[in-house]
């Protein structure tokens, strides 16, 4: 990966990124469901701790395989949740998706606790599966949501940084005692999967 | 930097923007499906570096005053919003995938997406003036919006780090996500 100094913004792309940034005044304008529609999507994946940790655990061990599973995971894992959400939507059955979700967690988490490192194409199909069990759980609330167009926004780049956070932590693992750190958050994470898998949260 | 005075000045009024020309400028901004279209093709323009802003910006402008035309001749039509969707997560992919199309196919990609934008932007203002005043605004707004992200994308393929354009693809992973559930909303519920 190359790092260099970026060149400062032209005024014309600067004013993109104000565009943004204050492009929350405009959706107000559209009423208050839009706004609590994105901020119950965005909390939803952060209030429960089944999702934060098995979100966090696929950036960290997208950092842990390093590139180009330190990217492709964090693109693959959204695409794939969509698919469960519309089978959520669409009232098509998942059996077991809870017990999916916490063992997300738990296997994820060991991966990166026991610092397994799989071909990058086996990692694409153990993150896109438990994808499918999220999806599915968001899908599923989505159509009763205040609504359900920014709810969806929401709740998509709520993972995003949920992901983004596993990658800096797992940037940890590029030194040695860093690495150790992040192995125990793997095992810490697998710990709240078996937590949420026997019921004790 | 109009764009975000004219939100301030709004937003403190603590009032509703009557429709006209501001509340068409910021149009592009509280459609959902549109806000990811616009920077669906944004980020696959911006790809190939400012060059796309040149003389296709006018293959741009006039595919969404057809598009924005067409709204005074007929109500919007369901099935062209659908494929509007379908568009956005093509182009999403598309970007999140790292596809170097050629700047012919993007061109064609991006004028379809905002003749199929500029005919879902339909206003019924019950006023010609009115309506024709909030046709324009949204024009603008989409324009500016499109120039600017490509500007922005443009950039940062062209300076920036390498670790900035995979942030583009990882938000293009997103926006086509967003609209395959904006999408799958449309047809099953």
């Amino acid at each position: 990966m190359r790092f260099s100094i970026a060149k400062p913004l032209s005024p014309f792309a600067l004013s993109a990124v104000m565009f943004f940034l204050i492009s929350g005044s405009a959706v107000a304008h559209t009423g208050g469901g839009e706004v609590g529609g994105f901020t119950s999507g965005f909390t939803h994946p952060l209030f429960g701790w089944d999702h934060v940790v098995a979100m966090f655990a696929v950036g960290l061990w997208g950092a842990f395989l390093g590139a180009p599973a330190i990217w492709i995971l964090p693109i693959v894992f959204p695409l794939i949740m969509v698919v469960g959400g519309i089978m959520g939507i669409a009232g098509v059955p998942i059996p077991a998706v809870e017990t999916g979700i916490a063992s997300s967690a738990i296997v994820l988490g060991l991966l990166v606790a026991l610092s397994i490192r799989l071909p990058i194409a086996l990692a694409m199909i153990i993150v896109a599966l438990f994808a499918i069990f999220h999806g599915h759980a968001h899908g599923t609330e989505l159509p009763s949501a205040a609504s359900p167009v920014t709810y969806a926004a929401g709740f998509v780049i709520a993972t995003g940084l949920l992901h983004l956070l596993g990658i800096l932590f797992g940037e940890l693992s590029r030194w040695k005692t860093g690495r150790y750190a992040v192995q125990a958050g793997g095992a810490a994470i697998a710990l709240v999967g078996v937590a949420f898998l026997v019921g004790w949260v | 930097m109009f764009l975000a005075t004219a939100s301030a000045a709004a937003a403190h009024g603590g009032m509703e923007v009557s429709p006209g020309f501001v509340s068409g400028l910021w149009h592009p901004l509280a459609v959902p499906a549109h806000c990811l279209a616009i920077l669906a093709i944004a980020m696959l323009q911006g790809r190939h570096g400012l060059v796309v802003l040149q003389f296709r910006s006018l293959i741009f402008a006039a595919a969404l005053f057809l598009g924005l035309s067409a709204t005074l001749l007929s109500p919007p039509v369901y099935s062209l919003y659908i494929a509007l969707l379908s568009l956005t997560i093509i182009t999403g992919l598309l970007v999140a995938l790292g596809r170097q199309l050629p700047l012919t196919l993007v061109t064609g990609l991006s004028a379809i997406i905002l003749l199929l934008v500029g005919f879902d932007s339909g206003v019924s203002t019950g006023s010609w003036g009115v309506t024709i005043a909030a046709l324009a605004g949204i024009a603008i707004g989409i324009i500016l919006l499109n120039a600017a992200i490509t500007e922005l994308v443009a950039h940062i393929h062209d300076a920036w780090p390498n670790w900035t354009k995979i942030g583009v693809r990882v938000v293009a992973s997103w926006v086509a996500a967003i609209a395959a559930l904006i999408l799958s909303l449309q047809l099953f519920t």
